[in-house]
């Protein structure tokens, strides 16, 4: 037995004692919690209590059943008439449930790698705060343009199957000064996401509904 | 008779005659399983006869409520006789009383959804069917015996289900933890959690229930632990 500290020892004996009662202790850890109770008054007597509690749950009375429940031919058939789409109704809220997951992912990720475009006449007024903007203009200001005039890389054409993009604006004196990737449609990245998201939103609408219908039918006869 | 039963019959018979040993429960429950997955509603309602007072008293204590256990029980049958292609053998009886678990939890989700129906009362006089007795106790044992069931059935209540499952399964069925477990669908490790935290829970809510449940004084053991393992 190692040699733990008594308060262990109090906390594993009273953890234990219901296990002991019922025989299901290995010899090691029985010989342990016997070699304990033997000197120690407070956990007999806990033992004591806890074979009480067992004993007045053993002498509850069994109430007879109020009536048969065999079943009849009827009953079968009722059971049989039970629709399909009854079993389908688990599955069918796990889709949902996942299709609501994956759309929230889905617009989390759009909100985080697409903030939404400023207001053009801010975002006129806050031209000059260029190191205080957003992340997209400014991760699009810090690549370097390779050639004078030819377009500066954005993030969107990272994008496979990007076009060439237009430099940022925000570089172009005058122009206003809107996040690249939201000025036109022509990146791919944020309208892929957008597609997806409202696959999903149809998705998990669509499953949605058809739980809710089901789970409504299903109460309302009673399956 | 239809050929469920007979073969039922002729098998307790023939075991009976020509080996001398009676088929144990969990066989004669194999072979009425068989017959009844060939549609033989006999064969089927002989383990209903068998199993229904177990299933009823299950969901009884669980759910506390006359009729919600009644519909529990009802379920259960019909369910398993549907569900019997995936009895996969072993104890019947656990298998049994893992859908009946799982009817109890459904009617106490249903209960928490909605309340204001909420059958989660004490159940009062008028409310207990006769109940089986000892038949060698006296009149005042009787209503003490009866005081004190109506008292530990509605302290059971104040169990979290999963522990009020595996106490009535383990304490009042008397099924072992192997049982429990193929009937809760937890692990061995869990079920003695469970009715550990549970039996100590329900010691400390009869412990404030004053001298209802108050037992004689026994001798103090000097030295010689209580011991366990006779379960």
């Amino acid at each position: 037995m190692p040699p733990w500290p008594l308060k262990d020892t109090h906390r594993w004996v009273r953890r234990e004692l219901s296990a002991y009662l019922d025989g299901r202790l290995e010899a090691a850890a029985a010989r342990r919690m016997e070699a304990h109770l033997v000197g120690c008054a407070r956990c007999r007597e806990e033992l004591e209590s806890l074979r009480d509690t067992v004993a007045a749950l053993a002498a509850l009375p069994q109430t007879p059943a109020p009536r048969s429940f065999r079943l009849t031919p009827k009953d079968v058939e009722r059971s049989k008439a039970t629709p399909v789409w009854v079993g389908w109704l688990p599955a069918l809220r796990l889709a949902s449930a996942a299709a609501t997951v994956l759309l929230l992912m889905v617009l989390g990720a759009d909100a985080l790698l697409y903030p939404p475009a400023l207001p053009a006449p801010a975002a006129m007024g806050l031209a000059a705060q260029a190191p205080k903007e957003g992340i997209t203009r400014e991760a699009a200001q810090q690549v370097p343009p390779a050639v004078e005039g030819t377009p500066a890389p954005t993030l969107r054409d990272a994008a496979p199957g990007a076009g060439p993009a237009p430099a940022p604006v925000a570089s172009q004196p005058g122009t206003p000064a809107v996040a690249p990737d939201r000025a036109t449609d022509g990146g791919a990245g944020a309208p892929a996401l957008r597609r997806i998201a409202m696959f999903l939103v149809a998705l998990a609408l669509m499953l949605l509904g058809a739980t809710a219908g089901l789970t409504l039918a299903r109460r309302v006869r009673g399956y | 008779m239809t050929g469920g039963v007979v073969l039922y019959a002729f098998c307790h018979g023939l075991s009976s005659s020509l080996i001398g040993a009676p088929l144990t429960g969990m066989e004669q429950d194999e072979i009425l399983v068989q017959a009844s997955r060939q549609g033989d509603l006999d064969g089927f309602n002989l383990l209903v006869d068998r199993y229904q007072g177990q299933v009823y008293n299950l969901a009884l204590r669980v759910l506390h409520d006359h009729a919600a256990a009644e519909d529990a029980t009802q379920e259960t049958f019909v369910a398993a006789f549907r569900g019997l292609a995936s009895y996969r053998g072993g104890s019947f009886r656990a298998w049994l009383m893992r859908i009946a678990v799982n009817r109890c939890h459904d009617e106490l989700r249903r209960q928490r959804r909605r309340p204001a129906q909420s059958l989660d009362r004490p159940l009062g006089p008028e409310d207990q069917p006769p109940e089986v007795a000892d038949p060698v106790a006296g009149p005042e044992d009787l209503a003490l015996q009866r005081e004190r069931g109506r008292a530990l059935a509605g302290l059971l209540l104040d169990l979290p289900p999963d522990q009020r499952v595996a106490v009535v399964l383990s304490d009042v069925q008397g099924f072992s933890y192997e049982e429990i477990a193929a009937a809760t669908g937890a692990g061995l490790g869990t079920v003695k959690s469970r009715l550990s935290r549970g039996r100590a829970r329900l010691r400390d809510l009869l412990a404030g229930q004053g001298e209802l449940f108050a037992l004689p004084e026994r001798p103090k053991a000097e030295g010689g632990a209580a011991g366990g393992g006779e379960r």
